[in-house]
């Protein structure tokens, strides 16, 4: 899984509203939680758009992420 | 004969009581290892933050009246460390919510505003805590810089800073326990009991339960003084046997 670790995590659902895949949910303690893990597709989005940068991603996972072509 | 006042400030006691509030859970921490995986300025963001708050329940400990501490530390130098320790504090962590979205300025995603926002308005228990800390914390810091202007006395105006710092510290707590990155069971063993022991030097002030014994003595009895500087400095220091008024008439 490339998400490394979420702590810190205030539940504002930002990440499970931004996750293209699908990985994260808000479970019952009101946090984020990796729900399947192999869907993830290393996009970064979740952490990019996580408020407070609860959500690390292991970086001998991750692969550069390209923002535009020009 | 010129004679050099002798010296009983030591800030070597300060400095050792900030290695407890701060240099130990904080140095936990980083042998736990708990400060990996993000990037440098969220670490080191982190890092101040957290020794910020470690050194809150010292304030407790480091105000002018505190009698254990009036034999380390005169009245004024305290007074002094509580302010300036005080100030840092209060500007550390009221700017705690505003730099933790700093790095959205450099990346792409949520902008540091929207994150700003998003972040306020969750209404989680944690944030919520939060919030009202920061909001004590602001008032505290407030109404300690613009003393002089408050239509309060000066009484009045403690048991205020007293209740208002107490507040903060448990609802900071709250906040802590909740959103903490770096709480471990140990490190909320070890806030617990620093907030234990804050309430129950607060409550002893309070309600008077410290017997009101003689003041210190800060200055050294009269047959000590006249002992040539040096020597009258190590003897103190030691806490050699106080000669008796022969020896120091036969040394003089
Ligand atoms: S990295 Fe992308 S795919 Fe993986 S959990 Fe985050 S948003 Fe979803
Ligand atoms: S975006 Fe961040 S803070 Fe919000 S729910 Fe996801 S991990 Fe938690």
């Amino acid at each position: 899984m490339a998400i490394k670790k979420i702590s810190g995590c205030i539940g504002c659902s930002e990440c499970v509203l931004s996750c293209p895949m699908d990985v994260l949910r808000i479970g019952d303690n009101g946090k984020a939680e990796i729900c399947w893990p192999e869907e993830c597709q290393i996009c970064h989005l979740c952490r990019m758009y996580c408020p407070v940068d609860a959500i690390t991603i292991d970086p001998e996972k991750s692969i550069p992420v390209i923002i535009s072509w020009g | 004969m010129s004679q050099t006042p002798p010296v009983f400030t030591t800030s070597g006691f300060f400095l050792r009581a900030i290695a407890v509030f701060a240099g130990f859970p904080v140095l936990f921490m980083l042998i736990k290892g708990v400060f990996s995986g993000r990037n440098a300025y969220l670490e080191i963001f982190s890092l101040i933050t957290v020794t910020a708050w470690c050194l809150v329940p010292g304030q407790f400990y480091w105000f002018p009246r505190n009698r254990f501490l009036s034999l380390h530390l005169r009245g004024c130098m305290l007074s002094k460390y509580h302010i300036v320790t005080g100030t840092l504090l209060v500007l550390l962590l009221c700017s705690h919510p505003f730099l933790l979205v700093v790095p959205k300025l450099f990346e792409y995603g949520i902008s540091p505003r929207e994150a700003f926002f998003t972040m306020i308005s969750t209404p989680t228990a944690g944030v919520l805590s939060g919030i009202i800390s920061w909001l004590l914390l602001a008032t505290l810091g407030i109404t300690a810089w613009f003393r002089n202007v408050l239509p309060l006395k000066y009484k009045a105006w403690r048991r205020m800073h007293g209740i208002l710092a107490f507040l903060v510290l448990i609802f900071g707590l709250h906040h802590v326990f909740v959103l903490g990155r770096h709480i471990t069971p140990f490190i909320t063993v070890i806030f617990t009991l620093f907030a234990l022991a804050a309430a129950v030097m607060m409550l002893r002030r309070w309600f008077d339960l410290i017997p009101h014994a003689k003041p210190v003595r800060l200055l050294p009895p009269p047959a000590v003084r006249l002992l040539p500087p040096p020597e009258n400095i190590d003897r103190l220091e030691k806490q050699e046997h106080r000669p008796e008024k022969e020896e120091v008439e036969n040394e003089l």
